[in-house]
């Protein structure tokens, strides 16, 4: 077995070792888990040495093909009568959301640290998710990968409606529910691309090499890209997210927002963008108009927020907007900066999420008019609070900055089949949401953190703890390191891209 | 000796009946009788490849009739158990009567996978329905249990006469009772109109839309085990006479059809779907649950091939294991605490964790959440619609899926998220646990390693 079906299955052995775990020791259950997801980080480290020896050997011949090179392959029949395979390999983009999964849910882990009520549980659902969450960002058979999807969204009913705080279990049912509903979409799609193609196989590859009818390709990619846009809160199928990440858990959050989201532009890119390109030509304008509102409205919305998990919800909304945008730019830089603003966005939002729960769990507040200047008693916290609020506004130095002047760049390259006005007005008016963003970032802290704080009720709180600074320093360390040095990550992703923008250029 | 299951299970069942008048220790009829079902499966296991026939070719067996009858014996093996675990407890005279009656229904369902011509159908499936009007009337002291079963009576006895009436027609119009003669007639028109009178009559043992009104009132008064013996077995029995006539007799004229199938499909579909939504009895929501299933099977049956039948059973396979399970842990919550409403589960994952987790995968596994066994059914049938170009249905089917999950969750929310002032502290058999633990086991392992007939 290669050492990604173990990334893949560490987490999941992890979980029913937590579960073995007798209930009561809460100590030895989040240690188990921690040094689970320790496990992950380490086997992930490997699996990029490893592939950056063997893609850095290729790079000059991957752009120039269609059909994209997978690295540390493994290959199982499951299912033989529909030619079914356990299909899991790499390339670029896969280890770079890998490599994303893997810093969260370690830290998702450390920021859990005070959970008591049924840690068991918890620990072991979240094992679960992230286990689902692996499995989809190394398939590459399609049945698989829906397979990975559905075991990635599960867990997020329970995780939510019984450790979430506020309208848990409305929010929970309505996040369930519509991401379920976006799943069903993709099988359809599944099947029409299953049986279309000749082929009758499931494996990405094959499928990729097939050209398939316009006739198809008209209603196919709308169904897949709704059925990842659903995940990727594309308007106006995002109402689940708001009230989705504002009462889930910290690390569920985290987790939600940072890596599950991401599979959303993943599967745009992977699944609908790479079968369906005469499709993505179509179809360009329609959904990038919607991700345009994506990014105002879920800046805008920002603003008028008053909690401050909701205010964060909504950047994220507006931040994953930005994601599917680039998708709908189709063209190289706009791609790569999809991948950048997965990467990059997925750590700001973890971070976020993070200290929100940190900053909760002490004011036992969320309402931002009701807290104040408590960086005087809370400096780390703040201090990571602004790099983070700063990384989402794009001030360079840190990975925002350079996802964001990607998707912008590409935006205004235009491409050969989208008329080039429509797409730069749309892209200069979602450049404008930076301006946006600024606004609620500093409005919103400046609140939180800065001006006159009320003594009796915060003064007597603590600044962050070990595990706590712990999870906070290697987000902001990868934030800002990211920032500052993104050419491992910008050459890893630019290979895998290549084929999907050959297959468009056809 | 391929009779060998059959006699197996009807000598098992006169061997209970004697043994009942006979002996005190009512214990021995349950041991009896969950013998005798293990002995007819290991026969049964030895014939799961083999074709052959015997009497002249009256009685067949091929490997789509083993898998039907694998699923019946082991059904009819956990509704004993269960059957068993409820008399511990609750009310529950004349056990010995009970086995015996399940044992000849299982006898008539067994037959009618293996028959090839109208009589030994028709006669079988009266074999098999029969009982279970009695055994669905068990619990004398209940006045609405009387009335589900005179309701299950009435409308049984009807639907067998429109049958019967069907059948009538297709001997006065052919001259013959062999299937196969039949068959060599097709397509005339008084043939297709008979066929339609048959298709009405076992709506109602398949619960399709509009024939399942039974279902509810019946599925909720009669004893569980009796519920969870109809909602698997006695659908499988009604889909096996339909794959026998409209699949193996119609041939090739079975596309003519085809047009009814979709619509079955959808209206059976939908309508289970959306009236479970507001169902707060949980052998009721079942009822509900169950009817939404048959309308998953008509997918299957839009093309008549052997890969269709195939995956008609594995979806009944499926099935079995997750409705098995839930009716075991319905069981137990009706024993323990003698109440079946939704909100009667709450609590159970803190007092019972390993049961709130049984149900919980079964639930899951029912509303189609990979990898479980669920889930590769339906995968199976939507299979089945794609490749007959019905990408439409695929995604009417999907989204009932999604719309089923959200009723599911519900049950999973009591389970998990509400807390609950229940004990649920009872003792459960042996026997009754392993059942349950290989049931949930089967759901999860059975979606990943597919056993096919």
């Amino acid at each position: 077995m290669g050492i990604l079906s173990w990334i893949v299955l560490v987490p999941f052995i992890t979980a029913i070792a937590v579960i073995l775990l007798p209930n009561k020791s809460e100590h030895l259950i989040k240690w188990v888990s921690l040094i689970g997801s320790g496990i992950v980080v380490i086997l992930t480290t490997i699996m990029t040495c490893q592939f950056w020896t063997l893609y850095s050997a290729d790079l000059e011949a991957i752009k120039s093909t269609t059909s994209t090179k997978l690295y540390l392959v493994e290959r199982f029949t499951w299912l033989k009568d529909f030619n079914i395979d356990y299909y899991v390999g790499v390339d670029g983009i896969s280890v770079a959301m890998i490599i994303l999964t893997a810093i969260i849910i370690f830290c998702g882990v450390l920021a859990s640290w005070n959970v008591t009520n049924r840690a068991k549980e918890f620990f072991a659902l979240l094992l679960i998710l992230v286990a689902g969450v692996f499995g989809v960002f190394v398939s590459f058979d399609l049945f698989v990968f829906f397979v990975f999807y559905e075991i990635a969204v599960l867990p997020m009913y329970l995780l939510i409606a019984v450790w979430g705080t506020g309208k848990k279990e409305y929010s929970a049912m309505k996040l369930t529910i519509m991401l379920m509903a976006g799943s069903a979409l993709l099988l359809i799609g599944l099947f029409a691309v299953y049986f279309e193609s000749g082929l009758q196989t499931f494996d990405l590859i094959k499928l990729g090499s097939v050209d398939y009818d316009s006739a198809l390709q008209v209603w196919v990619f709308p169904v897949f890209f709704l059925g990842f846009g659903v995940l990727g809160a594309l308007f106006p199928f995002h109402t689940w997210s708001p009230d989705g990440h504002a009462s889930a858990p910290t690390a569920v959050s985290m987790l939600h927002a940072g890596v599950l989201m991401k599979l959303g532009g993943y599967g745009a890119i992977r699944v609908a963008v790479y079968l369906m390109p005469e499709g993505a030509k179509d179809w360009a304008i329609f959904f990038m108009v919607l991700t345009t509102i994506n990014v105002i409205y879920g800046a805008l919305a920002a603003i008028k927020q008053k909690d401050l998990k909701y205010f964060t919800a909504y950047s994220s909304v507006s931040h994953c907007g930005f994601v599917l945008f680039a998708v709908c730019c189709l063209n190289l830089l706009a791609f790569k900066g999809a991948v950048l603003q997965m990467f990059g966005h997925g750590v700001m939002t973890g971070l976020f999420f993070a200290l929100i729960g940190m900053v909760y769990g002490r004011t036992k507040t969320r309402t931002l008019s009701e807290m104040g200047g408590i960086a005087k008693v809370m400096p780390w916290l703040a201090t990571c609070f602004y790099i983070a609020g700063l990384a989402s506004l794009g001030l360079p130095g840190m990975t925002g900055f350079v996802a964001e002047s990607h998707i912008f760049l590409g935006g205004f390259f235009t491409n050969p089949w989208i008329d080039p006005t429509v797409m730069r007005t749309l892209t200069v008016i979602a450049t404008m949401s930076i301006v946006v963003t600024a606004v609620y970032v500093l409005r919103g802290l400046g609140q939180v953190f800065l001006g006159q704080m009320d003594v009796a009720k915060y003064g007597k709180l603590t600044d962050a703890t070990l595990s706590e600074k712990l999870a906070t320093g290697i987000l902001v360390f990868t934030i800002i390191s990211v920032g500052v040095f993104p050419n491992y990550l910008i050459t890893m992703i630019e290979g895998p891209l290549m084929p999907i923008i050959n297959k468009l250029g056809h | 000796m391929i009779m060998a299951p059959e006699i197996a299970i009807s000598g098992t069942a006169f061997l209970i009946l004697l043994n009942d008048v006979f002996t005190k220790n009512k214990m021995t009829n349950y041991i009896l009788a969950i013998l005798g079902l293990a002995i007819a499966f290991t026969f049964a296991c030895g014939f799961s490849s083999t074709q052959a026939s015997m009497f002249g070719g009256r009685f067949i067996i091929d490997s789509a009739a083993m898998g039907f009858k694998f699923i019946f014996i082991t059904t009819a093996f956990a509704a004993i158990v269960f059957a068993n675990y409820q008399s511990t407890k609750t009310q529950f005279k004349y056990l010995g009567e009970f086995y015996t009656l399940l044992l000849f229904s299982l006898t008539g369902m067994m037959f009618l996978v293996s028959s090839t011509d109208l009589i030994t159908l028709v006669i079988s499936l009266e074999l098999s329905t029969l009982p279970l009007f009695l055994l669905s009337a068990w619990q004398k002291h209940k006045m609405e249990s009387m009335e589900a079963a005179v309701k299950y009576v009435l409308l049984g006895a009807f639907s067998s006469a429109i049958l019967l009436f069907g059948v009538a027609l297709l001997y006065g119009l052919t001259g013959s009772m062999e299937l196969q003669t039949i068959s060599a007639e097709l397509p005339r028109m008084p043939l297709y109109f008979s066929l339609a009178m048959i298709f009405a009559g076992i709506g109602f043992k398949i619960t399709t839309f509009p024939f399942h009104q039974w279902s509810p009132d019946v599925y909720e008064n009669a004893p569980t085990s009796i519920t969870s013996f109809l909602s698997i077995a006695s659908k499988a029995a009604g889909v096996a006479f339909f794959i026998k006539i409209f699949f193996d007799m119609m041939g090739s004229f079975h596309q003519d059809f085809q047009t009814l199938y979709l619509i079955a499909a959808v209206v059976t579909m939908s309508f289970g779907n959306l009236v479970a939504i507001g169902q707060k009895n949980i052998k009721r929501f079942m009822a509900y649950s169950s009817i939404a299933h048959a309308g998953f099977i008509f997918m299957g049956l839009l093309i008549n091939s052997p890969e269709s039948k195939s995956a008609i059973i594995y979806f009944f396979i499926a099935y079995l294991v997750s409705n098995l399970t839930i009716f075991g842990v319905i069981s137990f919550v009706e024993t323990e605490t003698g109440k079946t409403q939704i909100k009667d589960y709450a609590g159970l994952s803190q007092k019972r964790p390993l049961y709130a987790l049984a149900m919980l995968i079964a639930l899951f596994s029912l509303a189609g959440i990979p990898p479980l066994s669920g889930f590769l059914g339906k995968f199976y049938l939507m299979n089945i619609a794609a490749k007959a170009g019905f990408y439409w249905l695929v995604g009417v089917a999907a989204i009932n899926s999604t719309i089923s999950l959200y009723y599911y969750l519900q049950i999973i929310r009591q389970m998990y998220v509400v807390d609950g002032e229940e004990n649920f502290s009872g003792k459960t058999p042996l026997l009754f646990n392993l059942v349950v633990i290989a049931l949930t086991l089967g759901t999860v392992l059975l979606g990943i390693f597919p056993i096919k007939f």
